[in-house]
C-alpha cells in the first residue's frame, strides 16, 4: 500500500462490566425494563389492596398467567421469524373440544390427549407450509386456519358443547389443572416446563439460531443454508403444541368442552410477546420477556379486578400498554438504525 | 465565459456531531462532465443529497443555474433540477416504460392517457438515441442497463439539468458502461451536466472533463483534463500489489469444477479452481454471472451442468448442500445480504460453526475460545450484542472472519469491491488474501475488473455466456505494458 490505510486500526473499547454484559445480551434490555414495570404494578396493586399478596391470590394469579405464558411462547416463536399466528385461539378451542368429546365418548383421557396434540400439529404443519412453501402472507394463512380450527371445534360435537368429561378423567384434570406439586398448581409447572424446553431450544440450539436468522434477514439465512420452510414450520408447530396444551388445561378446568374456548387468545398471545419485548418485525425478543409480558397481563387483570375496575377499563389499559410496547420497539429500532448510520459514517 | 450549473462555496454540513462535508468548494459548468472520486465514502451520500435538495448547511452557499438556492442562514428544502442515478432504480417497476418516461413527469397534465401517441413519441426518441428497448414493456422486465438508460432519459425529459451518476461501474458491465457513456456524451452536447462518481480514476479519466477527489468530506484535489494521469494521483491513491505471488494456470483440474453448465445465459460453461487459487470471472455484458448466482442459490435450475468438489459430484445444488460440502457464497452488498443485524457479533461470527462441528448446541468453551481468538483481530467488537454500532470496515471484517472460521473449500464472491471506497477495497483485498493463505479456493464474479486483479491468479473473460479467454496474471501484465 502506498498510503497507510490507517483508518482501519482496531478500536480499543473498554471491557464491559458484568452488569453491562447482562444488558447487552439479546433482548435483555427490554426484559429488564418491563420487569421494573411489573414490579411497580405489583407494588401499586399490593398497596391498593393488601389481599393482592395473599397466598391464595398469588397462587390463583400464577395459575391464571400460566396459559398466557404458554400461548405467548408459541406466538413469540412465530413473531421472531417475522410472522404471526392468528389461529392460536381457535386451536385452543379445537383442542378443548376434541379432547373433551373423545373423553365423553369413553376414550382413555391420555389417548385423547395424544390425538388432540396430533390434530393441533396438523394445523401447525398446515400453517407453516402455507406460509413458507405456498408463500401466503402469514396473516392470511393463519386467518384461514383460524376459521378452519374453529369450525372443527364446532363440528366435532355437532355444534354443541360437550357434557362433563366424567370421573374417569379425574387424573387428567388433576394433571392439567387441579393437582399440586411442591405446593404449586400443576398448570404452573406445565407452563414452566414447556418454557424451559422451548427457551433452551430458542437460545441454545441451532434451530433457535435459525429462527432468529429467518426473522432477522431471510436472504442471509437462505444464503447460510438455513432451510426456511422447515424453520418456519417448526415455529408453527411450537405454537400448535402450546395452544393444544392450553386447550387441554381449559378442558381440565371446566370438565367439559366449550366451542368458544380460547376466543381472542391469539391477541393475548401477541400482547404477552410484545409487552415482553418480542418484536413484531422479527428477529428480536427472548422467552424470558414473554413470561414477564404474560405476568404484566395477568397482574393487570387481577389487580384491576381487585381495584374494582370494570372489564372494559381492563381491556383499555391492556390495549394501551400493547400500543406503547410496539411504539417502544419501533423507537428502539429507529435509534439502532440511527446508530448504524452514525457508525458507518465513522472514517 | 462558460455558464455554471452548480457552484458550491465553502459548504460545511454537520449532522449528529459528525462533519460530513468540510468546507467544500467546487463548481460544474453547463455541458460539463465533472468526475468525483471518493477516496472514502465519508460525505458522499450527504453531498449527493445536498446537490439534489436544498437541505440545511452550517456554512457556505450554493448556486444552482446561477441562482443562490441555499446558504447557511436559510435553506428552503426545495429540490434542484438534479437527478441521481445509482443501482437502486427509481422507476416504477410495475408500470410500462412509456408510463415511466411520459406520464410520471412534471410536464404531463393530460387526464386521459393516449398510449399509442405516447409510444410513437417515445419510440422516436429512442430511435434518435439509437437505443433498442421495447417501450411497451414493464420496467420490471428490463435489465439493469436498460433501466439505467430509461432513468436517464426520464430525468432529462423531466427537466433535470444536472445528472449525478453514482458508481455506474459497480452495476454495469464494461460493454454496457461503454454504451451508456455514449449516451452521456450525447446529452453533454445538449448542455446537460453530469457529476460522474467513480471509485476508479481510470474510469473517470476516460469520460470526464475535470475530476476532483473527495476525502473525509473534503475536496482535496481538482484535476483538469490536460493533467489526467496516474502520476498526479500517486500521493492520494492506494495501489494494491499482489504480495502473494502468482499461481500459474495449471493443466490439472482444480478441487472445484463447474462442468458444462447450460442455462438461459450460460452456453456450456466449465471452469475449475485449485486450492489457494483465486480466479475472476469477468462478465463483459453482465449476463452469465447472474445465472451462476441463481444456480448456486437454487433460484433457477440449469438445463445441464454438474459441480464437482474433490472429484465428487455435489447434488442437489442448493445453498444448504453447498455449505455441507464447504462451498460458500458471499453475495453482493454482503453487509445487508449476509449478516444478521439483530444478532450479536459472536452469533454472526459462529453462525456456520454448527455445520462445521455438526452439533446443534455449541459448547460454551468453544464459543469462549473463538471469542478470545477473534478478539485480537476484531477488538472488543466481539462483545457487541448487535451490529448496530459497527462501522463498515468492521462489518466487512466480520463477513470474512465468518468464512475464515468456517474454513470452506471454495468461496464464491459476487462483486466484492462494488460500492467500496478506496480504503475499504484495500481491506477487502487483505481479507481475500487471508482466505487464500488458508488454502481456500476463491471464485470472484464481477462485471468490472476493478481491483480483482490484485487478488486474482487467473482471469476468465465471459461474453454472452461464453468464455472468450483464460489469462493468467503474467499474461495480463504483459498485455497491460
Amino acid at each position: 500500500m502506498r498510503r497507510d490505510g490507517g483508518d482501519y486500526h482496531m478500536e480499543n473499547i473498554n471491557e464491559p462490566n458484568k452488569f453491562m454484559k447482562l444488558f447487552s445480551k439479546r433482548g435483555m434490555g427490554q426484559v429488564v425494563t418491563v420487569t421494573i414495570g411489573l414490579l411497580v404494578l405489583i407494588v401499586v396493586f399490593g398497596i391498593l389492596n393488601p389481599n393482592f399478596f395473599s397466598n391464595r391470590n398469588i397462587s390463583n394469579l400464577l395459575r391464571q398467567i400460566a396459559p398466557i405464558i404458554l400461548i405467548g411462547i408459541g406466538q413469540s416463536y412465530v413473531l421472531i421469524t417475522g410472522n404471526i399466528d392468528l389461529s392460536i385461539g381457535s386451536v385452543v378451542g379445537m383442542s378443548c373440544m376434541i379432547s373433551a368429546t373423545l373423553m365423553t365418548k369413553g376414550m382413555n383421557p391420555w389417548l385423547a390427549v395424544g390425538i388432540t396434540y396430533i390434530t393441533a400439529l396438523i394445523i401447525g404443519v398446515l400453517n407453516g407450509q402455507l406460509i413458507s412453501k405456498a408463500k401466503l402472507p402469514a396473516f392470511i394463512a393463519t386467518l384461514g386456519t383460524m376459521t378452519i380450527a374453529r369450525g372443527i371445534a364446532q363440528i366435532v360435537n355437532n355444534n354443541y358443547n360437550t357434557d362433563s368429561i366424567g370421573e374417569a378423567a379425574e387424573g387428567f384434570r388433576n394433571f392439567f389443572y387441579y393437582g399440586k406439586t411442591f405446593g404449586l398448581y400443576n398448570t404452573i409447572w406445565i407452563a414452566l416446563g414447556i418454557w424451559v424446553v422451548f427457551n433452551f431450544i430458542l437460545s441454545k440450539t441451532r434451530t433457535g439460531r435459525h429462527i432468529y436468522a429467518v426473522g432477522s434477514n431471510i436472504h442471509a439465512a437462505h444464503l447460510s443454508g438455513v432451510n426456511i420452510a422447515s424453520t418456519v414450520t417448526k415455529t408453527y408447530l411450537v405454537s400448535a403444541v402450546c395452544s393444544a396444551t392450553v386447550g387441554l388445561v381449559i378442558t381440565a378446568t371446566s370438565g367439559m368442552g366449550t366451542m368458544d374456548a380460547g376466543t381472542t387468545y391469539e391477541l393475548y398471545a401477541v400482547a404477552a410477546s410484545v409487552i415482553g419485548g418480542v418484536s413484531t418485525l422479527g428477529g428480536q425478543g427472548i422467552l424470558l420477556g414473554t413470561i414477564v409480558g404474560a405476568s404484566i397481563w395477568g397482574v393487570l387483570q387481577n389487580g384491576l379486578q381487585f381495584a374494582g375496575a370494570p372489564v372494559a377499563i381492563r381491556n383499555i389499559v391492556i390495549g394501551i400498554i400493547v400500543i406503547i410496547s410496539v411504539l417502544l420497539d419501533i423507537i428502539v429500532r429507529a435509534n439502532k438504525n440511527k446508530a448504524k448510520i452514525k457508525a458507518r459514517a465513522k472514517v | 465565459m462558460r455558464e455554471e450549473i452548480l457552484r458550491i462555496e465553502n459548504v460545511t454540513r454537520e449532522m449528529d456531531g459528525i462533519t460530513y462535508l468540510d468546507n467544500i468548494n467546487f463548481h460544474i459548468f453547463k455541458g460539463e462532465i465533472m468526475g468525483l472520486m471518493p477516496l472514502n465514502n465519508h460525505g458522499k451520500r450527504q453531498l449527493i443529497e445536498l446537490i439534489s435538495q436544498n437541505v440545511s448547511i452550517d456554512f457556505g452557499r450554493i448556486f444552482f443555474n446561477e441562482n443562490l438556492v441555499n446558504y447557511y442562514e436559510h435553506s428552503s428544502l426545495t429540490n434542484n433540477s438534479v437527478y441521481a442515478i445509482d443501482k437502486e432504480t427509481k422507476l416504477i417497476e410495475d408500470l410500462k416504460v412509456i408510463d415511466n418516461i411520459n406520464v410520471l413527469n412534471h410536464n404531463f397534465h393530460d387526464f386521459v392517457i393516449k398510449e399509442k401517441a405516447l409510444k410513437v413519441k417515445t419510440d422516436e426518441l429512442l430511435k434518435q438515441l439509437e437505443i433498442k428497448i421495447n417501450t411497451s414493456e414493464y420496467v420490471s422486465k428490463l435489465s439493469l442497463f436498460e433501466k439505467t438508460v430509461i432513468e436517464l432519459i426520464k430525468a432529462i425529459i423531466n427537466g433535470a439539468k444536472l445528472i449525478i451518476l453514482n458508481e455506474l461501474a459497480s452495476f454495469l458491465s464494461m460493454e454496457e458502461l461503454a454504451d451508456f457513456q455514449k449516451l452521456i456524451l450525447f446529452y453533454k452536447k445538449r448542455s446537460i451536466s453530469f457529476l460522474y462518481i467513480a471509485n476508479h480514476h481510470e474510469e473517470a479519466f476516460k469520460i470526464c472533463d475535470r475530476a476532483c477527489l473527495l476525502e473525509n468530506g473534503r475536496i482535496v484535489k481538482v484535476i483538469d483534463k490536460k493533467d489526467f494521469s496516474d502520476e498526479i494521483l500517486l500521493p492520494y491513491i492506494i495501489t494494491f500489489n499482489n504480495s502473494i505471488g502468482l499461481n500459474e494456470a495449471g493443466r490439472s483440474t482444480g478441487i472445484f469444477e463447474f462442468r458444462g453448465f447450460v442455462s438461459e445465459n450460460l452456453k456450456n460453461i466449465s471452469f475449475s479452481v485449485k486450492r489457494s487459487e483465486c480466479i475472476t470471472i469477468l462478465d463483459i455484458n453482465n449476463k452469465g454471472i447472474q445465472d451462476i448466482v441463481e444456480i448456486l442459490m437454487e433460484f433457477s435450475q440449469p438445463i445441464q451442468g454438474e459441480i464437482f468438489l474433490d472429484h465428487r459430484k455435489i447434488e442437489p445444488i442448493n445453498p444448504g448442500n453447498l455449505l455441507r460440502n464447504k462451498v460458500v457464497f458471499i453475495p453482493e452488498n454482503p453487509i445487508n445480504n449476509s449478516l444478521f443485524h439483530g444478532m450479536s457479533y459472536l452469533e454472526n461470527l459462529t453462525f456456520l460453526m454448527d455445520r462445521k462441528l455438526n452439533k446443534s448446541v455449541i459448547n460454551k468453551k468453544i464459543m469462549k475460545s473463538i471469542k478470545e481468538q477473534y478478539r485480537s483481530l476484531a477488538g472488543n467488537h466481539v462483545d457487541a450484542s448487535d451490529l448496530a454500532g459497527l462501522n463498515t470496515k468492521s462489518l466487512y471484517d466480520l463477513i470474512y472472519f465468518k468464512i475464515h472460521i468456517f474454513s470452506p473449500k471454495v468461496v464464491f464472491i459476487m462483486q466484492p469491491f462494488a460500492d467500496a471506497d478506496m480504503y475499504l477495497r484495500g481491506r477487502i483485498i487483505e481479507l481475500i488474501h487471508k482466505l487464500k493463505e488458508k488454502g481456500i479456493a476463491i471464485v470472484i464474479l464481477a462485471v468490472n475488473i476493478s481491483d480483482t486483479l490484485a487478488v486474482s491468479d487467473r482471469l476468465l473473460v465471459m461474453e454472452d455466456g461464453r468464455f472468450l479467454g483464460n489469462y493468467d496474471k503474467k499474461t495480463l501484465e504483459i498485455q497491460k505494458r
